[in-house]
């Protein structure tokens, strides 16, 4: 006698909008794995991938830092923490506890993580603290933060710590000190060379000024042997400038890897970018320029030994000497 | 007296409505079930999305802080002073200074080296060494301050190396938090676009009610009619 029953008009256009919406939900979350994916592999393209290995350590409640561990919001939705570091959190189904949980991945050294709350999704579920220890392993779950890590201080878990070893070589400070050293060892000799012929050349030039082993001497010497070791430190200066540049250059490579990444959203092609720039810093050679003349030549004696000659050739021809103040004698330099 | 043909009408009109109803009412009902759902899902997709932005801007914010940390005073300084030992050191290595300023002169003055001061006589050998001593402490000093200048900048990790590593560090924390937030913030989008399922009256609902109000209204004026005759009767 009625007709038909009331039904919606617009189920399947609502159905579309859903599945639209999961869709992109999980096309962003695919983007969002493919871009910690990719700056993972940058990172260890440039900073290297540490060899780790499990040994064991205590946990700590009281490093536990960047959370608060209170009740929940009066809507009763989830209380989820970030560490120092600023870990991401991922949902996780746990069978064991019959609701929907929250994860943190990549936990800092000594950091914790917890996640409060229940599930919207889950009517029967209330209020529920998870702790994990820092290599995410599941350690406890109570009504509360004391119950869930009640008996957790000072328990042992297994830690991935740094072998010193790297499956992919960083640029490390021995591989910048390498550049330093080529670069000093190269113009070193040199400036000791200029400065070994500037001080020779004195020493000659005041022997030949019958001025040897005088105050005068000394002093020009040590001029020389104090100008060494500035230049000397010059050349240590410029060296580590030049690895002070290697470094930024290499730091700009790697934000051109980033900035690729982001771009492309594809981390492989990032981490072939990243190589390939890896590869053109390991075979950059240094720049370097010639020296030129450090060390001005000591002219010592030489106008003196010049105008004897000459006074003894006009003496010997009959001229008049030359008076005896024409610069006889004099040092320069 | 009353026509049964008027009074069968009167109850089809009467149920007639009542059906009416009962379907209007069925269809408010599931249309308020379908708003509340909707409202749930929007809610739950407002919590989760509230909560992710919230772990994005916390992990961009955490590597701010650490960056203004590691530029404070404190920290600069101590850097600045760390960085003035390191080239310092590396420097005067370089430069081949001795830790010891005596032996400076006394490396010169054996047989053989640069300068041989072996037949000099005393008052001049004194002379040279002493010279020399002065000199490679007025070059240590000179080394000294070139560090200091050097690592407030232009170094390996002076002050404007330092700074300008932290910040591009946070700047790539920061924007790559900023690209994840501006990605969640468009699948959000999409899902606040979802709409509510519309519900409407069933296809034969109001064809139903028409011939019941045909059939009323008919049956209406056969009551009325038999009740003026009726009436006129008497």
């Amino acid at each position: 006698m009625g007709g038909k029953g009331s039904a919606p008009s617009n189920n399947e256009m609502v159905q579309f909008e859903r599945e639209q919406a999961d869709e992109a939900r999980r096309k962003e979350n695919e983007r969002q794995a493919r871009l910690t994916k990719g700056r993972a592999q940058i990172s260890q393209i440039f900073h290297g991938d540490p060899v780790t290995t499990p040994q064991e350590a205590k946990l700590s409640l009281s490093s536990l830092s960047g959370f608060a561990p209170g009740a929940p919001t009066a809507d009763g939705t989830r209380i989820i923490g970030t560490s120092k570091e600023g870990d991401t959190f991922k949902r996780n189904y746990m069978p064991e506890h019959g609701y929907f949980a929250g994860e943190q991945q990549g936990i800092g050294d000594t950091g914790w993580s917890y996640l409060s709350g229940y599930e919207h999704d889950d009517p029967g579920g209330g209020p529920a603290y998870l702790v994990y220890d820092p290599q995410g392993n599941f350690r406890g779950v109570g009504a509360n933060w004391e119950q869930a890590t009640q008996g957790l201080e000072g328990a042992t878990y297994m830690k991935d710590t740094p072998t010193g070893k790297y499956t992919n070589e960083p640029f490390d400070q021995a591989f910048y000190d390498k550049y330093k050293n080529a670069y000093t060892n190269y113009y070193t000799p040199k400036v000791q060379q200029q400065a070994h012929d500037a001080i020779s050349d004195a020493i000659y030039g005041f022997a030949r000024a019958g001025l040897r082993g005088s105050t005068q001497q000394n002093t020009e010497i040590t001029k020389l042997e104090g100008q060494r070791a500035d230049e000397l430190a010059n050349v240590g200066n410029q060296a580590d400038q030049a690895v002070r540049q290697q470094r930024e250059a290499i730091a700009t490579e790697e934000q051109k890897a980033l900035g690729q990444l982001q771009s492309t959203e594809d981390p492989e092609v990032a981490a072939n970018q990243a190589m390939a720039s890896r590869t053109d810093q390991l075979t950059a050679a240094p720049q370097l320029t010639p020296l030129g003349d450090l060390f001005k030549p000591l002219v010592i004696g030489g106008i003196g030994a010049y105008n004897a000659y000459n006074d003894a050739s006009y003496y010997n021809s009959g001229l008049r000497a030359n008076s005896p103040n024409r610069s006889s004698g004099q040092t320069t330099g | 007296m009353c026509d049964p043909v008027g009074m069968i009408g009167l109850a089809l009109s009467v149920g007639m409505q009542a059906a009416n109803y009962a379907a209007q009412q069925d269809m408010v009902s599931k249309q308020n079930e379908a708003n509340q759902a909707w409202l749930a899902y929007q809610r739950m997709k407002a919590r989760e999305e509230t909560a992710r932005q919230e772990t994005l801007r916390r992990q961009a914010d955490a590597s701010r802080m650490e960056t203004l940390n590691k530029l404070s005073g404190p920290e600069q300084k101590a850097a600045q002073t760390d960085e003035q030992g390191r080239l310092e050191q590396d420097l005067s290595k370089t430069a081949g200074l001795p830790s010891d300023e005596q032996l400076a002169g006394d490396k010169l003055l054996t047989s053989g080296g640069a300068l041989d001061m072996t037949n000099a006589s005393p008052e001049i050998a004194q002379d040279y060494a002493s010279q020399l001593t002065a000199a490679s402490r007025a070059a240590r000093e000179r080394i000294k301050n070139l560090a200091t200048i050097q690592s407030y900048g232009g170094s390996q990790f002076g002050l404007g190396t330092r700074a300008n590593e932290w910040l591009t560090r946070a700047n790539t924390d920061i924007g790559f938090a900023g690209d994840m937030r501006r990605g969640s913030l468009v699948a959000y989008g999409a899902e606040k676009g979802v709409e509510p399922l519309k519900y409407q009256m069933g296809a034969g609902a109001g064809s139903a009610a028409g011939i019941a109000q045909g059939a009323a209204g008919m049956a209406g004026k056969a009551l009325g009619g038999a009740l003026g005759g009726g009436i006129g009767s008497f």
